[in-house]
């Protein structure tokens, strides 16, 4: 009896050990669907299938401050297009809890079990390295909204972004903010423990060189930091006449309130982190002056922009962020992608995300080019009386 | 088969590897938190020699990677240990805490581990060969819980004091399963590397720690399956609410933890309780053994078996034993006495080598004083507590299966492949503990835990215990204390008998007429130096020992009856 129920144990860890050690290389299944390709093409093309659009985004834990507006202008984004008609879209939403694991899971499931068209997300760009090499694989396109690091697109011909890079932003700040204000002198305020923050560093450095601005005071805080006191001490001895902050959210607020505090009263320049109505709220009076780099403006007079800002307000009682409008944005990418050829098999978004040309988008024109990386002109925006206008 | 679900399943086997890493400390009573740095430390190494294609065409290269993710994750467990693990506890959490700490900075700044970006690596883990792993894992732990070493676990996390003294090499059972969870953690890391194709230093921060913690503590470390079932519930649970419906962002995280505190305040053992009860009672061992015949004869009776000089110890300015000579004989039963603080426990302590004497010098069983306590444990000497230091998880049985280490053979590793010598060993000492349970009257209780026994089973029990390790001196802390006439009497007669069978005790009582029933020979202590000693009764006798012993008392009586 005993020794039975060990015989067996031991020849299932054998079979075991026979098939797992061995690395299974699976093809890519090049299935298409001939119902996912319709008749008509550009904006007269009908599909009769319903188009099933996978979304991944960090909806609580820590990233969920961008996951819950990203899932908002998205959903918003393709409730638009099923009322326009033709095709119609199954957004299957998943929560990756701003883990890795719970990211990976999200992609299998949304590629092997509901055998979505085409994913959008994640939020971070720390589970697209994971998650889009899963996609690429399996040969699902999948369109990053908020994905803004170095190297993603490089993954493979799947993978596509939508969501201008933070140091692209902050670039463009610069020469506009230069012209309208007349900087000669600036102090640079960094995140030295985030590896977004600091490359943008390196970037604003460049650019000041380029345009010929001196930098008299360069300090740094790490992430968790609540009080500046010694570094904006510096800064006001210094007497800049801008100060270059790259922050993430969290740190932001403190500090932007403590240097107004202290007596600064040079304009501070951000990036994305400023692009928020939650942020100048929480800012008050401090907000003022505020010069910000992002790839989308309320106060901008793009294409369906204000349709957009007062569609969203509407629906979900808060006026939209720059995630919003970058998530509901990649919807209208996904359905120009499909109408295209009027096929929204996996193959054809490929095909087609990668020739979108100056799309007239919330966002301004927007391209994004073979290799998935995205062109768009940066927006530059200060707050005056509580609202952002353009630069 | 499984299309569409391999992460899931996979997680579920990463966190029972990772919670093994817990599990494997946790038995042996180490709260130790510094596995996300073995991890990390294990998954970066491992990067620099795993190759880039298939082992001889199709056998994943991880294979490389995990016995150097395991030598890296136990060499650096090793090397933490060393200084860190004379601390017990919360201070042991918190000093292998910043151990964990210290290998985020450095790799969170190194240039080879591209820093905070992380690196990227081909994924070469497919869930079957993770379950593999947790498969082998749960075989290694199997085989472990009844073996000696198993034992020896269990015993330091019950009581550190009782483990030393039945003989277990405290110090090294402590390193071993702190090594073997860095060990764990190493492959643990390797694999998660290696599964998710991307690792930074921010994957292996506290939260890691936490969660591998909380699965262990889950699922239960009594048992050798504890970590999968905990890493099943937790992945479980969320799934099945996503089955069922419930979306809404927070009730997720509230159901989980209401069922979380459900089993850690219903199921103190975790779940793997459910599955305790399944256990068969213990029975007594065949006939076919006849387990005294093999152990080691006694010393003739007579023989000088422990000398001592001039021992004393000091706390501060009392001075709680003052140059005590002592010589013990083999065969004799030797009774100390005193009134309450004459240094009667801290003399036998300082005997079993529970305290190092602060001056004074001798052997006993040919150990030097001072010594650990299992060196004199190994020697042969054996000994019960004034309170008595049960492994209270451990049934009555495993309790005086503990006490059989001493004259038992490793067992694991021949364990580990089936060997027949080691199953005749082991089936040795349930031979040899069962003895002792019947020599004491406990074998109808073999599986009850020490909680259901009454006082004076309790004391028996220890004294059981003392005596599976076929012991040449026995130490007995006041074995009577709280026990009835009948019970008394009882002990008394065991205690003849075992000095007929030729061992020597040594023991501390307070009841008198049990002392003068027992002993050979008696030593009276007051103030820590030894005021009388002789034949019992002449000793008894002795006016001094009236004064300080009994006439104290009476002095004390008198006093109370004035007031």
């Amino acid at each position: 009896m005993r020794l039975k129920s060990t015989t067996g144990a031991a020849l299932a860890v054998a079979a075991l050990l026979a098939t797992g050690a061995c690395v299974s290389q699976d093809a890519n299944e090049a299935s298409s669907d001939s119902a996912l390709s319709g008749s008509g093409a550009g904006a007269d093309c009908t599909i009769d299938e319903t188009v099933k659009i996978g979304a991944v985004f960090s909806l609580t834990e820590a990233a969920a401050f961008a996951g819950a507006y990203q899932q908002e202008g998205l959903a918003l984004g393709f409730e638009e297009l099923n009322a326009a008609g033709g095709i119609t879209y199954e957004v299957i939403q998943e929560d990756d809890k701003t883990t890795v694991e719970d990211s990976v899971a999200a992609f299998e499931k949304l590629i092997n079990r509901d055998k979505v068209s085409a994913i959008v997300g994640p939020t971070l760009s720390n589970m697209a390295f994971t998650t889009y090499t899963d996609a690429q694989s399996a040969g699902v396109p999948a369109l990053g909204v908020s994905t803004t690091a170095e190297g993603i697109p490089e993954i493979g011909d799947y993978i596509f972004r939508a969501s201008l890079p933070e140091e692209v932003a902050l670039a463009a700040s610069i020469p506009a903010a230069k012209e309208s204000l007349g900087l000669t002198k600036v102090a640079v305020l960094y995140d030295s423990a985030d590896e977004f923050t600091t490359s943008a560093f390196n970037t604003i450095k460049d650019v000041l060189n380029e345009e010929g601005i001196e930098i008299v005071a360069e300090e740094t805080f790490e992430t968790a930091d609540t009080d500046f006191a010694a570094q904006l001490t510096n800064v006001l001895e210094a007497e800049p006449d801008a100060v270059i902050l790259s922050a993430l959210p969290g740190a932001t607020v403190p500090l932007v309130k403590q240097a107004r505090s202290l007596g600064i009263e040079a304009p501070i320049v951000g990036g994305n982190a400023f692009n928020s109505p939650v942020l100048v709220g929480a800012l008050e009076d401090a907000a003022e002056g505020l010069i910000v780099g992002g790839a989308w403006s309320a106060a901008a007079d793009t294409t369906g922009n204000a349709e957009f800002i007062a569609a969203y307000t509407e629906k979900y009682g808060r006026a939209p962020d720059q995630f919003a409008a970058q998530a509901y944005t990649a919807a209208y990418l996904i359905d120009q992608a499909i109408r295209a050829d009027c096929d929204a098999n996996r193959e054809a978004i490929k095909d087609n995300l990668g020739q979108i040309l100056e799309y007239d988008s919330i966002l301004g024109p927007i391209s994004i080019d073979e290799e998935g990386e995205v062109h768009q002109e940066p927006v530059v925006q200060i707050v005056r009386d509580g609202a952002f206008t353009l630069l | 088969m499984l299309e569409g679900y391999n992460t899931i399943i996979t997680v579920i086997a990463l966190g029972a590897i990772l919670a093994y890493s817990f599990h494997v400390v946790l038995m042996a009573g180490q709260l130790s938190l510094g596995q996300a740095g073995f991890a990390s430390l294990a998954a970066y190494t491992s990067t620099l020699v795993v190759p880039a294609e298939p082992i001889a065409g199709s056998i994943s290269p991880v294979v490389v990677g995990l016995p150097v993710g395991a030598a890296v994750g136990a060499a650096a467990a090793f090397v933490v240990g060393l200084p860190v693990l004379r601390l017990r506890g919360v201070f042991l959490a918190i000093a292998t805490i910043a151990f964990g700490e210290m290998v985020r900075v450095v790799v969170n700044n190194a240039e080879w581990t591209n820093g905070a970006l992380g690196l990227r690596v081909d994924k070469w883990v497919t869930f079957d060969f993770a379950w593999i792993i947790v498969a082998v894992l749960a075989y290694l732990f199997w085989r472990l819980g009844p073996s000696r070493s198993g034992r020896a676990f269990a015993a330091v996390r019950e009581d550190e004091l009782a483990a030393g003294s039945m003989g277990v090499d405290v110090v090294r059972t402590r390193m071993a399963s702190f090594i073997a969870s860095g060990a764990i953690a190493g492959v643990y890391g390797v694999l998660f590397a290696y599964f998710f194709g991307r690792l930074t230093p921010a994957t292996f921060d506290f939260s890691l720690t936490v969660n591998g913690l909380v699965t262990a503590v889950l699922g239960g470390y009594l048992v050798f399956f504890g970590p999968v079932l905990g890493a099943g519930f937790l992945t479980a649970v969320p799934e099945v609410q996503k089955a069922l419906g419930l979306e809404a962002g927070w009730i997720h995280p509230l159901v989980t933890g209401a069922l979380l505190l459900a089993v850690i305040l219903f199921l103190p053992g975790g779940l793997s309780t459910l599955f305790s009860r399944m256990r068969p009672a213990p029975r007594r061992p065949g006939p076919d053994y006849a387990p005294l015949d093999a152990l080691d004869p006694l010393p003739d009776r007579g023989t000088p078996i422990a000398e001592v000089r001039g021992l004393a110890k000091r706390y501060g300015a009392v001075d709680a034993v003052r140059g005590v000579d002592l010589e013990i004989r083999s065969g004799e039963v030797l009774g100390i006495i005193g009134p309450n603080g004459a240094g009667k426990t801290t003399l036998v302590n300082m005997i079993s080598g529970l305290e190092p004497p602060t001056a004074g010098e001798g052997t006993i069983l040919g150990v030097p004083l001072g010594s650990r306590p299992h060196r004199f444990a190994q020697a042969g000497v054996s000994r019960t507590f004034q309170h008595s230091k049960l492994f209270e998880r451990l049934t009555v049985l495993d309790n005086v299966l503990v006490g059989t280490h001493v004259v038992s053979r490793p067992t694991y590793l021949r364990r580990l492949a089936w060997l027949p010598s080691a199953r005749r060993d082991e089936r040795r000492a349930l031979a040899l503990a069962w003895a002792q349970l019947e020599r004491v009257g406990l074998a109808d209780r073999a599986g009850l835990r020490p909680g259901a026994l009454s006082y004076g089973d309790r004391r028996r029990l220890e004294i059981a215990r003392a005596l599976a390790a076929h012991p040449t001196l026995l130490i007995l802390d006041e074995p009577a204390a709280g026990m009835n006439h009948v019970e008394a009497a009882e002990l008394a007669s065991l205690i003849r008998g075992l000095a007929d069978d030729g061992v020597t005790v040594l023991f501390i009582e307070h009841n008198v007429k049990m002392v003068l029933e027992a002993c050979t020979r008696l030593v009276v202590l007051d103030f820590g130096a030894v005021i009388a000693e002789g034949e019992p009764r002449e000793v008894a006798a002795d006016p001094r020992v009236v004064e300080a012993y009994l006439g104290a008392e009476a002095a004390d009586d008198e006093e109370t009856e004035h007031v």
